[in-house]
């Protein structure tokens, strides 16, 4: 039996859930000291940046496109408020781009469900584009091709329809909406020039994620030495992520966020990332380097047996802040 | 760090700490009382921590391990325990896609350095040298343990091999 085979069958024993005395909020009494008067300005003047995060919208993923005419896309997928996040953090998306049609689909992290649209876009003069927006379903080849059959589609929220929208201002269309107001949506942009922000254009880095941004080009990823997948992409992102067929998802991080599942197991040095995981060795060798900077970076993995690994023809991707995924 | 800081460290790691204690000790309601005594004794100040000795994480497993060990010798002090009358041949288990009770079990069997060894590093993963610390041992012996626990469940689990994992 190889290592390989005896940890898949140790991975079989999951724990249980936390009893229902652990789960209770921590309820400790904490006694009022002088140095807590300081804390509490501390805290005020805290309050107010934390505010401005959090009344921030995330940005779970991001997608540019180019239609034949030039006309540039770019979709940002948001949750909203700020803790709609903590659901949606880790949605995966896939789209394509075809003469005046831009198909896009974002789906839950365990491709349970998913919802597509189709969204056609004709200059209109004057600054103006004739946006015409419409549910579409992939056909069995698609929802293969992307490992997603047998998910739910769900209906979107609601969409524009026809409409006539004015270059640079965005419009949404709502993929997911709770009774309790959490929602998901993509903001859609048009512009006759490139986005500033298309991660091709810009060095790693250097976007809104600074230091802890990641890039995967080009990846290939070895286990104990051997080839396990390989793929011909690029993504950038906070966290970067990789599935095996029946073994599941691994999540990788140069900043942890706090979060508790990801701990440090690795390193990161110019093009490679390489961490030990239940006794295996795990490199991923990049085209580019994966983070900004010279120097050895800690890296931090999340190991979900959780989610599986559909052997789907790009087990790579990128996501999210580690801090804003599920715990 | 106060007593009521590593508290809040404990109930913050709880998750972590009552997975430890349940693949220790088999059992959910040894594991969560582990778990509540490690919490309460954080909590009344019963406890050394000293942060040049190690993080407070390695603290706690420490107490969770301790905890465990505790109960496995009262547990050996009484004998052993009757055998199950539904005890499932491994070939059964296999049939009826039970590997997950197979391995709970295999694990159970081990002696306790090795299945301490063997929880902290695969499921928990913990370097060697954090498991020596929380264990008190040398790192030689921890991997030692660690290779005879594999090739223990090698041996208990060879039925199982191509049995597909249930999630």
């Amino acid at each position: 039996m190889t290592d390989q085979e005896l940890d898949r069958m140790l991975d079989a024993w999951t724990a249980p859930e936390l009893p229902a005395s652990l789960r209770r909020p921590w309820a400790q009494k904490r006694q009022w000291r002088p140095w807590a008067v300081a804390a509490a300005v501390v805290l005020v003047c805290g309050a107010a940046v934390g505010t401005s995060v959090m009344t921030r919208e995330p940005m779970v993923g991001a997608t540019w496109a180019r239609f034949a005419d030039g006309t540039h896309l770019r979709v940002q997928t948001v949750a909203q408020p700020w803790w709609a996040a903590m659901r949606w953090g880790t949605v995966r998306g896939s789209s394509s781009t075809r003469g005046d049609e831009h198909r896009h689909c974002v789906a839950g992290a365990a491709a349970d469900w998913f919802a597509c649209y189709a969204l056609q876009v004709q200059a209109a003069g004057e600054g103006l584009y004739r946006v015409a927006v419409r549910e579409w379903t992939p056909g069995t080849e698609e929802l293969e091709r992307l490992r997603w059959r047998g998910a739910r589609q769900a209906a979107l929220a609601s969409a524009p329809g026809v409409r006539l929208v004015r270059r640079n201002e965005p419009f949404e269309v709502e993929l997911v909406r709770e009774p309790g107001g959490e929602r998901l949506f993509d903001r859609v942009t048009l512009s006759s020039r490139e986005f500033e922000d298309v991660p091709s254009s810009r060095s790693l880095g250097e976007g809104p994620f600074g230091a802890a941004e990641m890039r995967l080009s080009n990846p290939r990823l070895f286990v104990n030495g051997k080839l396990a997948a390989e793929a011909q992409m690029e993504a950038r992102g906070m966290t970067l992520f990789f599935t095996l067929p029946g073994r599941g998802e691994w999540r990788l991080a140069v900043d942890n966020g706090g979060h508790p599942g990801f701990v440090e197991a690795g390193t990161v040095e110019g093009t490679v990332l390489r961490f030990r995981q239940g006794g295996e060795e795990f490199v991923l060798e990049c085209d580019q380097p994966v983070v900004a900077g010279s120097g050895v970076r800690r890296l931090y993995v999340w190991r979900r047996a959780d989610v599986q690994g559909d052997g789907g023809a790009a087990p790579f991707g990128s996501a999210g802040p580690a801090s804003l995924m599920p715990r | 760090m106060r007593a009521n800081e590593l508290g809040e460290e404990a109930w913050a790691l709880r998750g972590v700490l009552f997975r430890v204690a349940y693949r220790l000790t088999g059992s959910e309601a040894e594991a969560e009382d582990i778990v509540q005594e490690c919490v309460a004794r954080v909590l009344a100040g019963h406890g050394r921590f000293d942060e040049e000795k190690g993080s407070a994480k390695a603290y706690l497993l420490a107490m969770v391990r301790n905890g465990a060990l505790r109960q496995w010798r009262s547990k050996e002090a009484a004998g052993p325990a009757p055998e199950r009358l539904d005890w499932r041949t491994p070939e059964a288990d296999a049939l009826r896609g039970e590997l997950r009770e197979a391995v709970a079990r295999a694990v159970g069997r081990l002696p306790f350095p090795q299945r301490e060894a063997l929880v902290l590093a695969h499921y928990e993963q913990l370097s060697v040298a954090e498991i020596a610390r929380i264990v008190g041992a040398e790192e030689g012996a921890v991997k030692s343990r660690l290779q005879r626990a594999r090739a223990a469940l090698r041996e208990m689990l060879a039925e199982f091999r191509g049995v597909e994992v249930e999630r």
